[in-house]
């Protein structure tokens, strides 16, 4: 359905109840580079 | 321009609101032009639900200026929670999304207000269908579509919560005021928000844990939704449920699929291509289901899951993973493929969605106590009573 090309590391810092960092979607945060 | 991926019912109709009764027991100046003002804001928002690609804030505001209107009608807006007197003194009449052009006929003012509303989350689901067939979509459409799914969800949820119990005695079939209709609609919202992050997180290629962990529980929640209509009439029904039972047959194949690689990663090769195999199985089921949901009767635009890209992206993952795991047993593990389907131990931790919360506006500061108190009680006893044998009347040549 709805695909976006994103940039992970654009999005707002928010923390899963495990404590690691989240994306809008709730995803965890890829890290980058 | 992408196929159709989801699945969707129609909006409801409805007509002008008739203010006679109300004129006949408040003869109050101020009154009538509030009457008049609500009337231009319900046919100016019921304008702009016509179009899924108007801009959600003109919705919002829209709703909220009728809303803050209309919820006169229903309470005092001096007594917080007193009813208003003029709560059943407007005739309300409504088409109902899973049953064409049967109307629905009350002069409850609650049922205006969840009508209304279910129509506006009607509209956040044709615009979130309408943006992801847009082709190339951005992360912004992603985001909105995620958005105005939640938005839709919160609103079914607020008038199941808050006005689909005192709708109970109204008659007709299939009402969407209904507690199982609106909930498996949330449902539906739900499960169809979780497909935007499932998307995203094969897209972005997340652990296969994350993504089968989320599709499982989307799965979950489709069937959830399709077995809440269960008890609802098949004629009118039966389309919608079918196309939420292949979207959860999809889920599960794609958790399955998921899951045959975590194993794969933890050297339980053959329950890995056990897994793989029932997957694949789930996946080809789909083609016929999809074909029954398109050739069955009933009211919405039919989504075309089966040529839809995600839907092939999905199955070519399922393939790639199945191959995998055969080719891996073949060459190096030698283990036994089990006949049964072991348990699936794939849990949820990201992505499951929540609904937005909904705040009704404050109520016009034209509903001024000298309105209320300029009822004439007589007038509006005799109409009460006038109302009350009309409407028995009805209902019992109804009945009969």
């Amino acid at each position: 359905p709805a695909v976006p090309s994103t940039n992970p590391g654009e999005n707002e810092a928010e923390k899963s109840a495990e404590g690691i960092a989240v994306d809008e979607f709730g995803l965890p945060k890829l890290q980058t580079g | 321009m992408a196929d159709q991926w989801f699945h969707r019912n129609p909006l409801k109709a409805t007509s002008t609101l008739k203010f006679d009764n109300a004129k006949r027991v408040c003869k109050n100046n101020d009154a009538f032009k509030l009457f008049e003002k609500t009337n231009e804001e319900r046919k100016n928002l019921l304008n702009i639900l016509k179009n899924p690609q108007n801009d959600m804030k003109l919705i919002e505001t829209s709703w909220q200026k009728y809303f803050a209107l209309y919820l006169g009608f229903v309470f005092n807006a001096h007594k917080p929670g007193q009813d208003s007197p003029l709560r059943n003194l407007v005739p309300v009449h409504w088409t109902q999304s899973l049953t064409g052009r049967i109307t629905v006929n009350t002069s409850d003012g609650i049922f205006e207000l969840a009508s209304m509303l279910i129509n506006v989350a009607i509209w956040h689901m044709k615009r979130a269908s309408c943006l992801a067939e847009s082709g190339s979509l951005t992360m912004d459409d992603a985001k909105d579509i995620h958005k105005s799914l939640r938005i839709a969800a919160g609103l079914f949820q607020f008038v199941k919560e808050n006005y689909a119990a005192s709708l109970t005695s109204i008659t007709g079939s299939c009402k969407d005021t209904e507690q199982q209709i609106l909930e498996a609609y949330y449902t539906q919202c739900i499960s169809e928000a979780e497909e935007v992050t499932v998307a995203r997180a094969i897209e972005l290629k997340h652990q296969a844990s994350v993504v089968g962990g989320l599709s499982y529980e989307t799965s979950k929640h489709f069937q959830a939704a399709a077995t809440l209509l269960s008890s609802v009439n098949v004629n009118y029904a039966g389309k919608w449920k079918k196309y939420l039972v292949l979207k959860s047959v999809f889920y599960k194949a794609c958790a399955y699929g998921c899951y045959s690689e975590v194993l794969l990663q933890k050297d339980k090769c053959g329950e890995a291509v056990k897994f793989g195999q029932e997957a694949l199985q789930l996946y080809n089921s789909i083609e016929s289901a999809c074909r029954e949901y398109l050739r069955f009767k009933g009211e919405g635009k039919a989504a075309r899951v089966i040529d839809h890209q995600f839907f092939r992206k999905v199955g070519t993952m399922i393939k790639r993973n199945l191959d995998k795991a055969n080719r891996e047993n073949g060459f190096i593990y030698h283990h036994r493929v089990p006949a049964e389907l072991p348990q699936l131990d794939l849990e949820a931790k990201y992505g499951i969605v929540q609904p937005e919360s909904i705040t009704m506006p404050p109520a016009d500061e034209g509903w001024t106590e000298q309105i209320y108190a300029s009822i004439d009680a007589h007038a509006y006893a005799t109409t009460v009573l006038l109302i009350s044998t009309i409407y028995n009347i009805l209902r019992s040549s109804i009945l009969t």
